[in-house]
């Protein structure tokens, strides 16, 4: 049992466009304690990425954060200024981005990216910070680091540049570091790699993770506990093997339903009827009651809220409200 | 290594260029009306230097003879020779290189480096006052033809204002006083000369750094905490200057054509300058040696570009 | 019966003529739409419609004549600019506004032939090397790399200089030595063009290269070689004002580079003479320069995030 190392409340995140206004994070409440490894699981566009830029306050314009609170360490992050976020990114919350080859500078060796990292938040010389960024390379699984270093983004293989990307992020020994879907680009093979690499890095230091995938399997074996997202919304919190055992909410059941399993003898897959819904006009009263299979009348009317219905485990569906 | 291949390759493509100024040279001299060798000689020479040079340069012989004969002589370093400054064209051309080179360098030079900085700062904060007002005024200079610039600068700063001199530029002594008075005297043509290509690079810089800046790597830099100037410098400016290069390479031939009007304004003492009295004095010779020289200048320079190109992008470097 | 046969074949001639009408007119209405967007670009198809009106009204509009010198009087020789003489006169007492006004003839003309010298070379041989491939576009792209490399100004000098500055050769060099920048741009699209499903289907159709390359591939991939053209037409009329300048343009027209190279004597004297003919140059090219502009962003379109 821990306390909270970040703990958002309420958040809201919107973009105004020409159409409307998106709005990509529709108030979630999550929390992740210290040396934890939290999940963040949902379809394409269901928010997990704004929600990640938005506890970095890197939320790109026209979009912004009109309502909530972030507390990090008990301190409401989005109450900082930029000089101060600037302290806040790269040292006590780091985020480690999808595709490799576009998140890296084509024209700066890769020791020097990392090594800035640490040159800004550490005053090492620059020697001192490049030494440093080869014990990171070590850590993260590069074979031959101290040569590896001075070579460029596009002469390393796509799991490499991960582990790069990687070994910048936890160059500082942040507190929290958000993974966004770190082996989506990447071969099954590579997957497998990175997977047991994050695994070590688990073991080896003390830093919480906020894991934003849309892969279950990988969650599965890495996460403490998974929060599940959907249009804008978290709908159902709980410890990893509570969610896989007995879902709760329609929309994670029907999600666990639709992976197909070698081990139980199942006829057909669940499908999830209707498509993803309009993010500017979303669906009145429970966002998932269109494509709900237990939705009733009231499900259209009221809003239910995220509410806990055991110890730890937190649903937001009128089911169970 | 790749980049011996690369400098090879390039290295090879600039005999084609210069074998073409060749034949188009040995081609105007004969398709132009009258004798070749009236051509070849200049307006204002006589009769039997005339005669010198049909012997000189074979030309009784045919054609295709002539051009082995024009090509072999040229690569001796055989212009020609002008019968106005009674000496080969070469040498009269070499005299005045230097000064076209210090001020089309001087000129490259500030336009390059106000034309980036302007297009840098442009790019901070796009479509903001300061940006519309900056691409404004680089559309309206690049606009402006350098020999009205040139007249106009004169009049302003140089006749009403009394602030730079007009003309009359020496290099005879390497002191300080001389250097001073050198500098004093080259602001005003070199400002003419590199405006418009400043206009060009502040443009340029700015498309290129508003497109690196949408890219993915900046937000792994912000991510880190880098405040705005350190990405700005560090990380998008070096990406954003590699398609910048290209085009200063294509550019650099524009620098020595804006040369002939501006030296003549400013009475520089160039081969621009010569141009224009060689023009005069339908001293053919030296008018095409110029047009030769020139275009082996540029052609250095655009090879001097590559290398350059290549220096800077590692993709090159370690394919 | 056949006579009524063929009246059908007619009538579906002209429906598909309507259509194809219709279809054409429509593209035209879009692209206005996405050209007006860019208010600059309209300043500068204003600012050359203006100027072409001048050209061709030339004789009406003119205050004095351009040509007569008004010596009767000598005081009017190197006048300020007043109401009589809106931009003042020159040293042979002609009045400065008319000839400014009359300059625009000779800077259009020049400008739209050389540039349609180069059009028409370009654009051919730009097709036929980007279609034909091989030998042919080696030899091409020799010829564009070189005329990239060198100083082409130079070359222009030299030839008039050696050719005589009449008008028309003028008009041949230039376009002679601008036309490897269009060729570039047209093989360009021919190369890209050649190889989508588009065309493959029209082969499989039956249809042979000439067609293919002045009814399929060339119609869509014109659009960079006019804006392109934009570009030519200022850098055209750029050059013709430098030779005038430097006393090598046609010494029987009224060109606002010549006029410029008569005002170098008077620069303390009369800074209008200097002033007016360069601005109306640096209005000119200003127009293309913004037509081009509104050209490339009306007929590329991409997503502005403000």
């Amino acid at each position: 049992m821990g306390q909270n190392l970040l703990s958002v409340n309420g958040l809201k995140t919107q973009f105004p466009t020409l159409l409307g206004v998106v709005r990509a994070v529709d108030g979630i409440e999550l929390d992740v304690e210290v040396g934890e490894t939290v999940g963040l699981v949902g379809e394409s566009g269901s928010g997990k990425t704004v929600t990640a830029l938005s506890i970095m306050k890197l939320v790109p314009p026209p979009g912004r954060i009109v309502e909530g609170r972030i507390l990090f360490n008990g301190a409401n992050i989005l109450e900082l200024n930029e000089a101060e976020m600037r302290r806040v990114r790269g040292e006590k919350i780091a985020m480690c981005f999808q595709d490799p080859m576009t998140y890296l500078n084509p024209v700066m060796r890769v020791g020097e990216q990392i090594a800035e990292n640490i040159t800004l938040h550490e005053k090492l010389e620059r020697q001192q910070a490049l030494g440093k960024a080869i014990e990171m390379m070590d850590l993260v699984g590069i074979p031959h680091a101290s040569e590896r270093c001075q070579d460029y983004p596009h002469q390393l293989s796509g799991g490499m540049r991960q582990r790069i990307l990687l070994a910048m992020a936890i160059s500082c020994r942040p507190k929290l570091l958000i993974a966004d879907e770190p082996t989506t680009s990447v071969d099954v093979i590579i997957q497998a790699q990175i997977l047991k690499m994050l695994m070590e890095l688990k073991r080896k230091l003390d830093t919480s993770v906020l894991l934003i995938t849309h892969n279950l399997g990988i969650v599965a074996q890495l996460c403490d506990k998974i929060a599940v997202m959907y249009a804008g919304n978290i709908v159902e919190y709980a410890g990893t093997a509570a969610l896989f055992d007995a879902p709760k909410h329609p929309y994670t059941e029907t999600l666990l339903g639709s992976i197909p399993r070698l081990d139980l003898d199942t006829k057909s897959l669940k499908i999830m009827r209707g498509s993803v819904p309009d993010l500017i006009n979303p669906p009145s009263g429970c966002t998932f009651h269109p494509r709900c299979p237990y939705a009733k009348e009231t499900c259209s009317k009221q809003t239910p809220g995220l509410e806990a219905i055991e110890k730890g485990r937190l649903v937001k569906c009128l089911l169970y409200n | 290594m790749n980049v011996r291949t690369y400098i090879a390759k390039r290295m090879l493509q600039i005999f084609p260029v210069l074998f073409g100024v060749v034949v188009i040279n040995f081609v105007i001299i004969h398709i132009a009306p009258g004798n070749p060798a009236v051509i070849m000689a200049g307006g204002e020479a006589p009769p039997e230097y005339i005669r010198m040079l049909e012997e000189e340069w074979g030309l009784n012989k045919p054609l295709h003879e002539q051009f082995v004969t024009y090509l072999t002589n040229l690569l001796r370093g055989n212009l020609g020779y002008s019968y106005k400054y009674r000496a080969p064209v070469l040498d009269v051309i070499l005299e005045r290189l230097p000064a076209t080179l210090l001020l089309t360098g001087t000129a490259f030079l500030m336009a390059v480096l106000a034309g980036v900085v302007l297009g840098v700062s442009s790019s901070r904060k796009p479509f903001s006052f300061e940006d519309n007002m900056i691409m404004l005024g680089s559309l309206v200079f690049y606009s402006m033809p350098n020999f009205w610039t040139g007249l106009m600068a004169i009049i302003i700063f140089s006749l009403r204002l009394g602030l730079f001199p007009v003309q009359g530029i020496q290099f005879f002594r390497v002191d300080l006083n001389s250097t001073l008075d050198l500098i004093w005297h080259l602001i005003l043509p070199a400002t003419t000369l590199g405006l418009v290509q400043l206009a060009l690079y502040a443009r340029l810089t700015r498309s290129s750094m508003l497109e690196e800046l949408r890219k993915d790597y900046i937000a792994t830099a912000r991510s880190k905490g880098l405040d705005d100037r350190s990405i700005l410098y560090r990380h998008a400016l070096k990406n954003a200057l590699i398609p910048t290069i290209t085009i200063i390479g294509i550019r650099l031939s524009f620098m020595f054509t804006g040369a002939v009007v501006t030296e003549t304004i400013f009475a520089w003492p160039g081969i621009g300058r010569l141009m224009y009295d060689s023009i005069y004095t339908r001293d053919y010779p030296l008018l095409m040696g110029i047009f030769i020289i020139s275009s082996a200048v540029t052609v250095l320079a655009n090879f001097l570009a590559d290398i350059a190109y290549c220096v800077v992008d590692p993709r090159i470097r370690y394919e | 019966m056949s006579s009524k046969a063929k009246t059908n074949l007619e009538e579906s001639d002209t429906k598909w003529l309507d259509r194809s009408i219709a279809l054409y007119l429509s593209r035209i209405r879009d692209f206005w739409g996405r050209y007006r967007r860019n208010k600059a670009a309209v300043f500068g198809l204003f600012i050359i419609f203006f100027f072409f009106m001048m050209a061709i009204l030339s004789p009406y509009v003119v205050p004095y004549d351009p040509f007569k010198m008004y010596l009767s009087d000598a005081k009017n020789v190197l006048l300020e600019p007043s109401w009589e003489h809106i931009m003042g006169t020159d040293q042979l007492a002609r009045d400065m506004l008319s000839r400014v006004i009359w300059g625009t003839r000779i800077s259009l003309f020049v400008g739209f032939i050389s540039a349609g010298i180069s059009a028409c070379i370009g654009i051919a041989a730009g097709a036929i090397a980007g279609y034909y491939g091989g030998r042919v576009d080696d030899l091409l792209m020799r010829f564009v790399d070189m005329f990239m490399v060198i100083p082409t100004f130079f070359l222009v000098l030299v030839v008039v200089a050696i050719f005589g500055s009449d008008i028309w050769n003028i008009m041949v060099v230039i376009g002679l030595t601008s036309w490897p920048s269009t060729a570039r741009l047209m093989r360009g699209e021919f190369l890209a063009l050649k190889g989508t499903l588009f065309v493959e289907a029209e082969r499989a159709l039956g249809a042979n290269d000439r067609r293919i390359i002045l009814h399929c591939i060339l119609p869509n991939g014109l659009y960079p070689v006019v804006v392109n053209m934009s570009l030519q037409v200022a850098g055209a009329i750029l050059t013709e004002a430098s030779l005038s300048f430097l006393g090598l343009g046609d010494p029987t027209q009224i060109s606002w580079g010549l006029m410029l190279y008569h005002a170098q004597r008077f620069l303390r004297d009369a800074w209008w003479m200097t002033f007016f003919p360069g601005l109306a140059i640096s209005v000119t090219i200003l127009g293309f320069n913004l037509i081009g502009d509104g050209l490339n962003d009306a007929l590329n379109p991409r997503l502005r995030i403000r």
